[in-house]
């Protein structure tokens, strides 16, 4: 029986007997080709994306894209700061094949010079990177010639360059990028994520040995342009008031100079300048920083309507309520004294001001205590950074009652013993000028989008720090400081102005208020707002060092006729029509 | 009628299996009742003549159709592909065209930005002579009927051509914007269609 199986089964795969061979065939095929089939599932899924990256990497290569960043306009939607397209140009030193040549040709379209085209040589025959700078974000016309040349291992690729198309008008706020279009100062650092949007990628096939084949390029991610900004600065205001500051530190021959043009309502910022004299050509021009709200100084003068107008919010003085100022006291061992000598009078809150007494403040602040002085400086906004919140913004220095130190305790009253930024200061006198309520400082009044929508901002924040009472009265006073005071180069025609001035004296190295030649160091301001029966603009002008030796050194006349002078464009520009009753000088 | 049987045979030792091949008139109907296969004498009012499609005449039908339907379907493929082809070197053409508008855009909007700096503009009036008019100067009240000659004469009076141009700098970014950032247009200009 085992013999018959065993000639059957040999016969079953006999010659001339395929059947069995051919099923066995087909089943070996079958198991074959769903191996093959697996295999291939398997490739295609789980292993397919991991597989078809890395077959991409070898004949692709991904660059990003930059997005486009935002431009920053005025509050007319001037632009103030943009990009604009541009070209860099990069070599690949590994696919140069003649150095000298291809360096010779980029001189001459590029206008190297002989050392640059040296190194550019240097750089290609080493060969040891892939990467190289030649130029960047020049100007595309003169990318899109070298692109021409076709050269082998030149690469020119579209980057944009930032420019300021008002040349340096605003660039105190504006600040600046980098060469990457980084925001490294100002507004530019400030809003930097919201400028700079999300860059996109491109991707390109590459023939082996590196080169790009034309015509393969695509974007894998497009680009998404970065917000816009709309501030809240006029230019021609801008312009007008670096001007004038830039004419009157180039008059006195002093440092510099901070100017701050704010809507009374609403606190816009419409103009913030900064101009300073170099200290190696002695030119004076606009800051690349913005000095109004990171140095901080002592206010002088201008300290003094705070004072009144917390003495008199608190009920703790009258406005019939008179003092005696002599015009030197000795305060805590310091013989203290007004700005001129003068008999001993009898002065109320108003004469006080007018007159700018050192003396008479301090007794008001007597009045009031130095506790509750110290509580209205702050509700004024003074010690703490602004709502600006302005990459490097000083605090200013406000100490704590206790914390002051001998006569530190009644100069305060006076604006000496403290610190404040210009914007401090410009709006502790705005608060005077809005009825007695603070409006915080703003300087984006709106966004703009992707598609181009705007979002405005949130309106600056309030708060009540006086009544409205106590302020108009104020605000009379200091008409009176405009009218026949301390202020008088601040007048303008046909609209009443309201200011005090101030000459604050500026701390030295040395610990004292002299510098090494024993002179005083000064540091003048104005600030006003007209019209003063209703009140649209408050501006503040100070000047840094104005020499000492001459008159201009004081608020009086290193300020306030820069006050005048820049009024009329502020009322041109932002319209302002003369109230329909005007009091002036003569009817107040 | 019943159509003549075929025998086939299987190659093994099974029983022979038979199909019938049947036609439309194979049986007839009596009455109310079931139909039954004709037998006897009953004979149809008229002969009906019927024969036997060849099956390979069928398949050769299906194969005709078939090569025409992949015909068809490969002609429209090409068709379409080659529609598809056009519609995207049109794409192309216009995708290059609004970057090149966009890039001409730029660089206008620089040359226009620069030119109305106040910096510039500044340095145009002095060199023209002018000088500020330091705040004492009076303004002349213009007759309306004056100037709307003078528009005419000019031509310069605004037009719906025009209107792109008499937008403010930002509203014409913004709309230029809304067009690169795939948003709705919506023209600020009011009354007038995108």
């Amino acid at each position: 029986v085992a013999a018959r199986r065993s000639t059957s089964r040999a016969a079953r795969f006999a010659a001339g007997s395929p059947r069995r061979r051919l099923i066995a065939v087909l089943v070996a095929l079958v198991v074959f080709l769903v191996a093959v089939l697996a295999r291939v599932g398997a490739l295609q899924t789980s292993q397919g994306e991991t597989l078809r990256a890395a077959g991409a990497r070898q004949w692709t290569r991904t660059r990003e894209i930059q997005a486009t960043r935002g431009t920053i306009f005025d509050r007319n939607g001037e632009e103030l700061a943009m990009s604009v397209p541009a070209s860099t140009v990069t070599i690949n030193p590994k696919l140069i094949e003649d150095p000298a040549a291809t360096a010779a040709t980029l001189q001459s379209v590029l206008g190297l010079t002989d050392e640059r085209r040296a190194e550019l040589e240097q750089v290609m025959a080493a060969k040891d990177r892939g990467f190289y700078y030649v130029a960047r974000q020049i100007d595309d016309a003169i990318g899109e010639q070298i692109d021409a040349l076709d050269l082998v291992g030149v690469d020119v690729v579209a980057e944009d360059r930032r420019i300021l198309p008002g040349g340096i008008t605003g660039r105190s706020v504006m600040g600046q990028t980098d060469i990457d279009g980084v925001g490294t100062a100002g507004i530019e650092l400030q809003y930097d994520d919201l400028l700079t949007g999300t860059g996109g990628e491109e991707t390109r096939e590459v023939a082996p040995g590196g080169r790009s084949i034309p015509g393969t390029e695509s974007v894998a991610r497009a680009p998404v342009p970065g917000d816009d900004l709309i501030l809240t600065i006029d230019r021609s205001i801008q312009f007008a008031t670096e001007q004038a500051l830039i004419d009157q530190v180039n008059a006195l021959g002093a440092r510099g100079a901070n100017g701050i043009v704010m809507d009374t309502k609403t606190g816009e910022i419409l103009a913030m300048a900064s101009v300073r004299r170099s200290s190696d050509t002695g030119v004076v021009e606009v800051a690349s920083g913005n000095y109004a709200v990171v140095d901080a100084d002592e206010p002088g003068s201008v300290a003094k309507v705070v004072t009144v107008a917390a003495s008199l919010n608190e009920g703790a003085i009258t406005p019939e309520m008179t003092f005696e100022v002599p015009w030197r006291k000795k305060w805590y061992d310091d013989l203290l004294a007004d700005a001129e000598q003068h008999p001993t009078e009898w002065w109320n809150a108003e004469e006080i001001l007018v007159r700018s007494s050192n003396i008479g403040v301090m007794e008001i602040q007597q009045m009031i205590g130095r506790e509750k002085h110290w509580e209205y400086m702050r509700a004024f906004g003074l010690g703490e950074k602004s709502a600006l919140d302005f990459p490097g913004e000083s605090t200013g220095i406000v100490k704590d009652p206790d914390d002051l130190w001998g006569s530190e305790r009644v100069t305060v009253a006076y604006g000496q013993g403290f610190a404040s930024t210009s914007i401090q200061l410009a709006s502790a006198i705005n608060t005077i000028a809005n009825d007695g309520t603070y409006v915080a400082p703003k300087l984006v009044a709106a966004t703009v989008g992707p598609a181009g929508e705007i979002t405005q901002t949130a309106p600056s924040a309030t708060h009540e720090v006086i009544s409205a009472e106590t302020a108009q009265l104020v605000q009379s006073y200091m008409v009176q400081v405009v009218c026949r005071g301390t202020a008088e180069n601040a007048q303008i025609d046909q609209f009443t102005v309201a200011g005090k001035t101030g000459t604050g004296y500026k701390p030295q190295a040395n610990g004292t208020y002299f510098d090494d030649q024993g002179r005083r160091v000064y540091f003048s301001s104005f600030v006003g707002f007209f019209p003063a029966e209703d009140p649209q603009v408050t501006l503040l002008i100070s000047v840094d060092e104005p020499p000492a030796e001459t008159n201009g050194r004081f608020g009086s006349q290193a300020a306030a006729p820069v006050f005048a002078k820049l009024a009329p464009t502020i009322i041109h520009e932002q319209n302002i029509q003369p109230p329909a009753i005007t009091h002036g000088c003569d009817g107040g | 009628v019943t159509a003549p049987l075929r025998t086939s045979t299987n190659a093994g030792a099974g029983p022979a299996r038979t199909r019938a091949v049947t036609t439309r008139a194979h049986a007839v109907r009596t009455g109310d009742g079931p139909v039954s296969p004709a037998v006897g004498n009953v004979r149809p009012a008229r002969a009906v003549q019927l024969r036997i499609v060849p099956r390979r005449r069928r398949a050769a039908g299906f194969a005709v159709f078939l090569s025409v339907l992949v015909a068809a379907v490969m002609l429209g493929t090409a068709v379409l592909h080659t529609q598809l082809a056009e519609r995207q070197l049109e794409i192309d053409r216009v995708e290059r065209a609004v970057d090149e508008a966009q890039q001409r855009f730029d660089v206008l909007r620089r040359q226009r930005a620069e030119l109305r700096a106040p910096t510039h503009l500044a340095a145009e009036a002095s060199r023209l002579g002018m000088v500020p008019s330091g705040g004492d100067g009076d303004f002349v009240a213009v007759d309306a009927w004056t100037m709307a000659q003078a528009i005419a004469a000019s031509g310069s009076a605004p037009t719906p051509d025009d209107a792109l141009r008499a937008l403010e700098p930002l509203d014409q970014y913004r709309l230029v914007k809304q067009v690169d950032g795939a948003g709705a247009v919506e023209s600020p200009i009011a009354g007038n269609d995108p």
